[in-house]
């Protein structure tokens, strides 16, 4: 298996030791801060090439990981079966490695069982939480999903949403509603978190990721980190998909689709904004986001 | 009488039976047979499993039944008490702990797996708990483990063959080996492994020609690969409740070691990865033959126990060509794939 692994001191650059999560619900722009990280790490004269990508993409739930290093092979195992061993799996998995190795989620964050151990077990030791708006996160959502707007909205509504990988490399993940889902990660007190927002990262991305890389413990030149964006343009990201494909596509839809931000002003109905602001206005307001069809 | 009609389930520290009705009524003397029935000895059966002859008192799904006691048995399988833990241990991770000759292994229902020696099997069952839930990680992680003690070298592969010898499909779990495996059947090929494909040297052969030892009679696939091959006629018993994947009796299999031909190694079709056979270098073929290692982790252990590749490892490195195999993960292009390997293989001996 390929490792996520970031070999920091062969790239120049210092991160300190230990798992990071990089955490979202999907379709919040968890990829694009994995790609920031690795033209980050990569530092070339040209963009790392999106289906080789340093700062992996192996995902917490990763069904082979669990194979891999519980010697059980996943695909005889009960969903809560893989539930029980996935603490253990990660922990074992970050006391293996020697260096900063990030790992991406879209788990909700919650304990096995309730008031337990973490799913993402206690190993890691800072997660960045990337939060959408859901107005856009649906869009991308249907279309990652190939899957009509109102059904994505009646997903990000469900409190019980749940993720069944059809291919099975995946742990079933239950992602829960949009809400519960930042919240989860947002109120927990196990894991230092911080917080970034798409829109932010979009619209000044220089400053959010020097933030980001700040807050886990990452000392580098804004040159650096300039070049990194510039190699993590949509644009780019847009243009090697369309030469080469991209290796995590879901549906037929292309992976980075439009990356706009309000997006949701041309598609969505005026009742579809209604019953995401409806569903999810507290939390929306605290990552201050603008309700604009209810109060 | 098929294995798959037995089972046992553990309860308060005994085992209840529940034994196919012909035996039952044979048990309790309903039924005039001329031989007298020890009990003792009539529950124990033998198998043959990855070149190994296996006694047990426990019914193995799959597995390929010796129609009698052989005279020297290799592994002897039991329901028993495990403990715990093991001593001085030189590997262990989540649930697993291995030394010098043991390995023990926690199961998902609180059950446990020791593998002692290569010769020993011991099954835990908790209480309540059932025999053949635990049974595909005694067949496959749990003989593996065995397996690897004798020193042996073992693919995560499902092997067929044709026209007298046979390739080793290797992939994770999960990637479509036994569904290959499946698609190839049906153009004439026979199932010699699913799963667990031991090789061994040909103790009869100056050449020492690289062997694959049967692992069973069976494939194992999920429900939709079943009804896409048309193979529920074939359906057998779940592999485990709620799993969603079954035994499946291919059209024919081999039950006896077969010459292995070439490895391939199976990967997805993806936008950097077209779609093709590939011979892979020489100098790259060892760390791909230890990453496709059945139980990678526990291969890597006894690499670094013993210190030195196994002899098998070494003729097969020389002696057998491996190729990376990029197709497409879609069950509708199965078809082109299993011919598209067929094809390949056949031209090998050209």
């Amino acid at each position: 298996m390929r490792s996520p692994q970031v070999s920091d001191s062969r790239a120049g650059l210092a991160i300190p030791a230990g798992m990071i999560l990089l955490a979202s619900y999907p379709k919040s722009g968890n990829t694009w801060l994995r790609i920031l990280l690795s033209n980050l790490v990569h530092d070339g004269e040209r963009p790392q090439d999106i289906n080789e990508l340093l700062v992996a993409g192996t995902i917490a739930s990763d069904l082979q990981l669990l194979t891999d290093l519980t010697l059980l092979d996943s695909h005889l195992l009960r969903d809560d079966e893989i539930e029980r061993l996935r603490p253990d799996t990660l922990e074992r998995f970050a006391a293996e490695q020697d260096c900063a190795t990030f790992i991406k989620v879209h788990d909700a964050y919650r304990h096995l069982p309730p008031g337990g151990v973490p799913l993402v077990g206690r190993a890691a030791r800072a997660a960045v939480y990337v939060v959408r708006d859901p107005r856009d996160v649906v869009l991308s959502y249907a279309a990652h999903n190939d899957c009509a707007i109102g059904k994505a909205i009646a997903d990000l509504n469900d409190s019980a949403n749940t993720f069944h990988d059809k291919r099975r490399r995946q742990a079933r993940l239950q992602v829960c509603d949009w809400s519960g889902h930042v919240r989860s990660w947002l109120d927990q007190r196990e894991v230092p978190v911080y917080a970034v927002r798409y829109e932010d990262l979009s619209t000044d991305t220089v400053t959010e990721f020097m933030r980001v890389l700040d807050f886990i413990g990452v000392t580098v030149a804004g040159e650096r980190i300039a070049r990194a964006v510039r190699h993590s343009a949509f644009s780019e990201l847009q243009r090697q998909e369309r030469d080469k494909g991209f290796v995590e596509r879901g549906g037929h839809a292309p992976f980075f689709r439009s990356g706009k931000i309000g997006g949701w002003r041309e598609h969505l109905t005026p009742a579809q904004v209604r019953q995401i602001e409806n569903a999810h206005g507290a939390v929306l307001e605290r990552m201050g986001y603008r309700r604009e069809m209810t109060q | 009488m098929r294995a798959s009609s037995w089972s046992c389930q553990a309860r308060e520290g005994t085992i209840e039976w529940r034994l196919p009705r012909v035996l039952e009524v044979k048990l309790r003397g309903w039924e005039c047979d001329d031989t007298p029935i020890d009990l003792g000895t009539s529950l124990m059966s033998y198998y043959q499993i990855s070149g190994l002859k296996v006694e047990t008192e426990l019914p193995l799904p799959g597995a390929i039944p010796l129609p009698s006691a052989p005279e020297e048995v290799d592994v002897h399988l039991s329901l028993r008490a495990v403990p715990d833990g093991i001593e001085s241990p030189i590997a262990q991770g989540p649930g697993w702990a291995v030394n010098a000759h043991q390995f023990l292994l926690d199961l998902p229902d609180g059950g446990r797996i020791l593998a002692a020696n290569g010769d020993t099997l011991h099954l835990e069952v908790p209480p309540g708990g059932d025999c053949e839930d635990s049974m595909p990680f005694l067949m496959g992680t749990g003989f593996g483990a065995l397996l690897y003690q004798r020193g042996g070298m073992i693919l995560h592969a499902a092997t067929v063959e044709h026209d007298g010898n046979c390739i080793s499909i290797c992939a994770q779990s999960g990637l479509g080996k036994s569904t290959l495996a499946a698609a190839l059947c049906r153009m004439g090929c026979r199932v010699v492994c699913d799963d667990v494909s031991a090789v061994t040297l040909d103790p009869n052969d100056a050449r020492q020609t690289p062997l694959v030892q049967p692992d069973g009679r069976c494939l194992k696939l999920f429900d939709e690969t079943i009804a896409r091959l048309d193979l529920a006629s074939r359906r057998q018993q779940p592999v485990r409740s709620n799993i969603g994947k079954f035994y499946v009796e291919p059209p024919a299999a081999l039950c006896s070691p077969c010459p292995l031909a070439a490895i391939y190694v199976l990967q997805d079709e993806k936008p950097h990865h077209p779609a093709g056979i590939e011979r892979q270098k020489v100098l790259q073929t060892a760390q791909i033959l230890l990453d496709q290692s059945y139980r990678r982790r526990l291969a890597l252990v006894m690499l670094r126990q013993s210190g030195r590749m196994s002899a098998v490892n070494e003729v097969v490195l020389r002696r057998v060509p491996v190729f990376q195999l990029t197709r497409p993960r879609d069950l509708d292009r199965l078809e082109e794939a299993a011919a598209a390997v067929f094809e390949h293989w056949r031209g090998l001996g050209r």
